[in-house]
């Protein structure tokens, strides 16, 4: 054996170098994601961040656990899209913690909602810009601790009886609350503004999370 | 490709012409290659955004340390088979427009068989293969685990005899590829990483 046929060996090393990729996101998979201001501005969380949700399950031990299971399905479902960190979906049990809050409308709420009220059907997430429309408003605690609760997402309790549904609900609220701030004209996607059939993203909603945190942001929470 | 066929003629010559095992230590830095490219959006897509869209993002294994350890056996004068295990730690970062982050910890561990031969004076060049794994938590990429990739590695330098033991100082390469489950569902392709550093061993007693 030649020790010299190493030198073709280390050839072909280096000539079969090129890296894992993922493809270009075409047009047609990347659905309107920007707040509806004017101009429509970008609204996302830091590269990086941890999310901490907050769940206010409520008096009734089987609806909390209900909202509980949701927010772990649907940050699962979620966080598996941010293939490089971009953002972590994480329950939290201190509220003084928290990012976003989950709850049941008509339970009691950790925080103050007079300057920020939920207005929606069966789910709903609520933000405020703050005066300078860059940040968002953080939600008062009742007391006048301090807090940093910036998102509401508020589900009807109503929902409950169809089975599933809660789920489905919740994951679609966290692709609000990620920055998805429109909807999907596609009823395949989990952000469509319709009846929805999927608790899982779909291609599109993946390409339009992935590139919304490759985007600068512009409303930061 | 050659090494297959020297290493299948190396254990053809081994039982008759080997002799006892020596413990072997090498000690390593490697640097990495990109181990993920994502150049997120087509140019139509990047027209209708405008420019607040990055231009692509990487992932790569920023520079580590690796230990591996093993056992050496000459086969003849001026050629020895090495079978080692190996350890690299490493941080996954990432590069993109707003700059460079790092995402998680990593841990590569290879199984290697490679030989070495005695060139001239104490020059010496190997080449090896074998398996390596990544170990890290269950996020980001790696959610769904990674794929075990062959490993081929070649090397180059010197081999020197320092009170009787046996030391070495060489270059190296390695190429393995990288994959995984959730690259895929993202619709992406697995793709080759050349890891490329500087590598010290000994052989305790390997000069007598």
């Amino acid at each position: 054996m030649n020790p010299c046929r190493l030198v073709p060996a280390a050839v072909l090393l280096l000539a079969a170098c090129e890296s894992a990729a993922l493809p270009p996101r075409p047009n047609a998979d990347v659905y309107e994601f920007r707040l509806q201001t004017q101009p429509p501005r970008v609204l996302r969380w830091p590269s990086g961040s941890t999310i901490r949700v907050y769940v206010a399950g409520g008096a009734d031990p089987a609806r909390a656990a209900a909202l509980a299971a949701a927010l772990a399905q649907g940050a699962s479902a979620w966080n598996r899209q941010a293939l490089f960190g971009e953002y972590r979906l994480a329950a939290t049990t201190d509220v003084d913690n928290a990012d976003v809050l989950l709850r049941w409308s008509g339970e009691a709420s950790p925080v103050e909602l007079a300057q920020c009220p939920p207005s929606g059907t069966a789910a709903v997430t609520t933000f405020c810009l703050d005066a300078a429309q860059n940040r968002l408003r953080v939600f008062p605690r009742p007391a006048g601790e301090p807090g940093r609760v910036r998102m509401v997402v508020t589900i009807l309790p109503s929902e409950l009886v169809i089975a599933g549904r809660v789920p489905l609900l919740v994951t679609h609220e966290l692709g609000h609350v990620l920055g998805i701030a429109r909807h999907s004209a596609e009823p395949r996607d989990l952000m469509y503004d319709g009846v929805l059939t999927t608790a899982e993203p779909s291609r599109r909603d993946r390409a339009t999370v992935q590139v919304l945190y490759q985007m600068q942001p512009e409303v930061v929470p | 490709m050659a090494a297959p066929s020297f290493f299948l003629s190396l254990l053809l010559v081994w039982p008759a012409a080997a002799q006892r095992p020596r413990l072997e230590v090498r000690a390593a830095v490697l640097a990495s290659s990109t181990l993920v490219e994502d150049v997120l959006a087509t140019p139509a897509l990047k027209a209708r955004l405008g420019p607040g869209l990055g231009e692509s993002l990487r992932a790569r294994a920023a520079a580590g340390p690796e230990l591996s350890a093993g056992a050496m056996v000459p086969l003849r004068p001026g050629v020895s088979l090495s079978g080692l295990v190996g350890w690299q730690q490493a941080t996954l970062r990432a590069e993109d427009a707003g700059g460079t982050r790092d995402l998680q910890e990593l841990a590569l561990v290879h199984a290697l068989l490679s030989a070495e031969f005695a060139l001239r004076g104490a020059l010496v060049a190997g080449a090896g293969v074998g398996m390596l794994g990544y170990r890290s938590d269950p996020v980001g990429l790696f959610t769904d685990g990674v794929d075990l990739s062959p490993l081929v590695r070649v090397s180059g330098g010197g081999r020197w005899v320092v009170r009787g033991h046996a030391i070495s100082v060489r270059a190296l390469a390695d190429v393995h590829r990288f994959g995984s489950p959730l690259l895929r569902i993202a619709g992406g392709s697995g793709g080759a990483v050349l890891r490329y550093g500087v590598q010290v061993g000994v052989v305790p007693g390997g000069g007598r």
